[in-house]
């Protein structure tokens, strides 16, 4: 049962983590807002945007916050797998041979997989394992990886040559999709300023644990979500769908497959940890809008008529957020 | 209120209950209390009489419905979690009242704290999130000023002139003697007879007052102190056959076509024995049979309208009463009794020769009494008063003062006295029945064009 204490220190915490990461990072509340979502959830994120807009930065500036172990991994064409979750080697002790496992990148507590669509698909699978179970299986062995566990993936939209697009499967792991932005006109000079006076940027200490964030967790999961919200969440969900009853026009017109169950439970627990976040007691309807893009933008493919006429898929959600009423 | 959370929202699915069959019931008053007022529109468009019951019916039908649809509104269950988050987004509230509705069956006590805290300040006015929709009120408004005028249509007579609307006679039921002074035609007129008075009393309002004097104004039949002045209809007969007869003589043949319009043009305005004679000369083939009936009818015409004169001049003197008139309270002075018929009088003057007295015909009708069919002296006959049952509720024997010639349908009025309309439709199957000529159809069309002032 959680108590008014751990409520109001999970708020705290969190509280502390979002100003600790504003201290370093410039903008990109959204994308910040996404990453803790997905932090309270369990979650991993799928972080979209050209280079050089503090992707990085940011999974270390949390990490950092956090006093939690981070890893980062460039993903190239020639990454192999065991280069990711690691491989058994043989040591010699005693006068022994024998094999021990070396822990890949992926063991840590916030993983940053950089550009992940220019592994190969095989490389690529590698993550699913730990994404989704929190496990990494090496020959006949399965390791537990340390919760705390975030992936955060990044891709370029723009450079799409030699890349391997995500297989559908592995889109649909991430809790969340963030486009990060190009910063605007005072963000840049902010951002011009923190990096070249004084001594640069100063990664923030640790102003929570992965004790309290487990707590804020469990915080997130008891805060209600109205039956109707609920279901107002399954409609949005099911419109998703060319061949539902609630999907507007374009919908059917240009979509191929719609979100799937997973999106739902993303949104479910997105919006309660968008709820705490704001400090709010159970989710609210703007709770649920919060997430629902970020939570339905990688899981709705276009047919061939979409993607030849070019139709963007927020425009498809924001037809789809107008058409489904709340009651 | 939120400390008993559940009552709460019991009060709170009462009261959306209520209001849902509020909505349902107007809904279905403004439906129903429309077609019912149509209903009457269109029944009053096309004088159709309602009989009182069916005109209650009618008006309780849209207020049974509508309440019938409350009841079943009322009854069908509301869902809590819709109902409370319906609430929350009325009142402002975000989503914590159907949240606390979810920590019902378990939770945090802490989040529940936390959650009621902050709905508390907005749970005052609750019932602002429930309102009465305005178009309730508005429906019910509506709805039953439909069935109020619906019913003010229904009750109220058929304003005299309306397109389309053939006027009703409204019949006194309790109908006084109408003297039959024919020899009083040269008097001065007198203000109208008790009958008249009667008969504009029984109708049901002054813009409604559309009595016997004045139908008889429009068929252009005066009307004297006696309640019958003759007009010299039976002259005119006598000359038209005077005038036939010397052109049958002088050319031979049979009748033309305007003899023949003349002659069904005079039917209409004399008595029915005579109508029957004139009838008979319309149907003969031969010259010399043609010959015959006109000498006939002559003879009938100077019989009738001696009797006629010494009936009517009996009729004023001294008023009698027949034993069915004193028995049913009725006066009838001066009418043919019609006997044991027991029936509807007929429509058509050929089926009334039952009730109507004939001299000479020795009918039963004046074996009790025989008083002279009402001709006024040296005029032919407009008026045949004939006492017919009642039709409406047990008021007796009524009197009616039927136009010869002049088809008549009786109507079913709501008021005391019954109704007489007068259609073309009637005259046309009449007319068909006796497969008359084109140009006699015509002729009588022509009639009825005159007579109802070019209406049908």
């Amino acid at each position: 049962m959680i108590t008014d204490t751990e409520i109001d220190d999970a708020y705290a915490t969190f509280e502390r983590l979002r100003e600790a990461i504003e201290t370093v990072m410039v903008g990109h509340e959204r994308v910040i807002r996404a990453v803790l979502i997905s932090l309270l959830c369990r979650g991993n994120v799928l972080l979209e945007g050209v280079p050089g807009l503090g992707k990085t930065l940011l999974v270390r500036t949390l990490a950092a916050a956090l006093g939690l172990r981070f890893s980062r991994i460039q993903f190239t064409p020639d990454l192999m797998p065991a280069d990711i979750v690691g491989t058994d080697i043989i040591t010699e002790e005693d006068g022994h041979r024998r094999f021990r496992f070396a822990p890949g990148p992926i063991f840590a507590n916030i993983v940053l997989a950089d550009e992940v669509n220019r592994a190969t698909p095989k490389t690529q699978s590698a993550l699913l394992e730990a994404m989704e179970e929190r496990t990494v299986t090496v020959g006949s062995n399965t390791y537990e990886l340390e919760e705390p566990y975030i992936v955060l993936a990044t891709q370029n939209p723009i450079e799409m040559e030699g890349t391997y697009p995500l297989p559908e499967a592995q889109v649909d792991r991430f809790l969340l999709k963030a486009n990060v932005p190009f910063p605007d006109l005072d963000e840049l000079i902010e951002i011009t300023t923190r990096n070249t006076d004084g001594e640069g940027i100063v990664l923030p200490g640790s102003v929570a644990s992965a004790a309290d964030v487990l707590t804020a967790r469990k915080v997130v999961r008891a805060i209600p979500l109205a039956a109707g919200l609920r279901d107002y969440i399954a409609r949005l969900v099911l419109a998703t769908h060319p061949e539902s009853e609630y999907a507007p026009g374009r919908v059917r017109e240009y979509v191929e497959y719609g979100a799937s169950p997973r999106a739902a439970i993303a949104m479910v627990m997105g919006a309660k940890a968008h709820a705490f976040l704001s400090g709010e007691p159970n989710v609210r309807p703007e709770d649920i809008e919060a997430v629902f893009h970020p939570a339905l933008l990688h899981r709705i493919i276009l047919n061939f008529r979409g993607e030849a006429e070019g139709v963007r898929i927020p425009d498809l959600l924001a037809d789809v957020w107008e058409g489904v009423p709340i009651v | 209120m939120i400390d008993d959370f559940p009552g709460f929202v019991r009060v709170a699915e009462r009261r959306s209950r209520l209001i849902r069959s509020g909505s349902a019931a107007a809904f279905a008053l403004l439906v129903s209390g429309s077609l019912y007022f149509a209903a009457t529109l269109v029944s009053r468009a096309h004088a159709v009489s309602i009989p009182p019951g069916a005109i209650v019916a009618g008006a309780v039908f849209p207020l049974l419905a509508s309440g019938a649809v409350m009841i079943v509104a009322f009854r069908r269950r509301i869902e809590p979690a819709a109902l409370l988050l319906r609430l929350d987004l009325a009142l402002g509230l975000p989503a914590r009242l159907s949240s606390l509705a979810e920590l019902e069956g378990g939770g945090s006590p802490a989040i529940r704290r936390r959650i009621e805290a902050a709905a508390a300040p907005r749970l005052e006015g609750w019932k602002d999130g429930l309102p009465i929709p305005k178009w309730t009120i508005f429906g019910l408004a509506i709805g039953f000023s439909f069935v109020v005028a619906g019913l003010l249509f229904s009750i109220r007579p058929v304003p005299v002139g309306t397109p389309g609307v053939i006027a009703p006679i409204t019949l006194p039921s309790p109908s006084p003697p109408v003297s039959r002074a024919g020899d009083e035609t040269s008097e001065p007129p007198a203000p109208p007879l008790p009958a008249e008075a009667a008969a504009e009393a029984a109708t049901t309002g002054p813009e409604a007052g559309y009595t016997l004097s004045d139908i008889l104004s429009e068929l252009r039949i005066p009307i004297g102190p006696s309640g019958a002045e003759r007009p010299a209809s039976e002259a005119d007969l006598t000359d038209l056959l005077a005038r036939i007869k010397e052109r049958l003589a002088a050319e031979g043949g049979l009748l033309t076509d305007a003899e023949r319009a003349e002659l069904i043009a005079a039917m209409a305005t004399v008595p029915p024995p005579l109508t029957e004679g004139i009838n008979g000369i319309l149907t003969e083939e031969s010259p010399e049979a043609l010959g015959n009936s006109i000498d006939q009818l002559l003879e009938e015409v100077g019989s009738a309208a001696v009797s006629l004169t010494s009936g009517g001049t009996e009729g004023a003197t001294s008023p009698s009463r027949s034993e069915g008139e004193e028995e049913g309270g009725v006066g009838s002075v001066g009418m043919p009794e019609r006997e044991e018929t027991g029936g509807i009088p007929s429509a058509s003057p050929a089926t009334n020769e039952e009730g109507r007295n004939v001299p000479g015909n020795g009918g039963e009708g004046e074996e009790e009494e025989a008083p002279s069919p009402p001709l006024a002296e040296g005029g032919t006959e407009e008026l045949l008063p004939t006492p017919v049952p009642g039709r409406i509720g047990e008021e007796g024997r009524l009197d009616l003062l039927l136009t010869a010639g002049v088809p008549i349908e009786y109507g079913t009025g709501s008021e005391g006295g019954g109704s007489i309309s007068v259609s073309f439709e009637r005259i046309d199957s009449i007319l068909s029945e006796r497969a008359l000529s084109p140009s006699a159809v015509e002729a009588v069309r022509k009639y009825f064009e005159t007579i109802t002032g070019g209406g049908s």
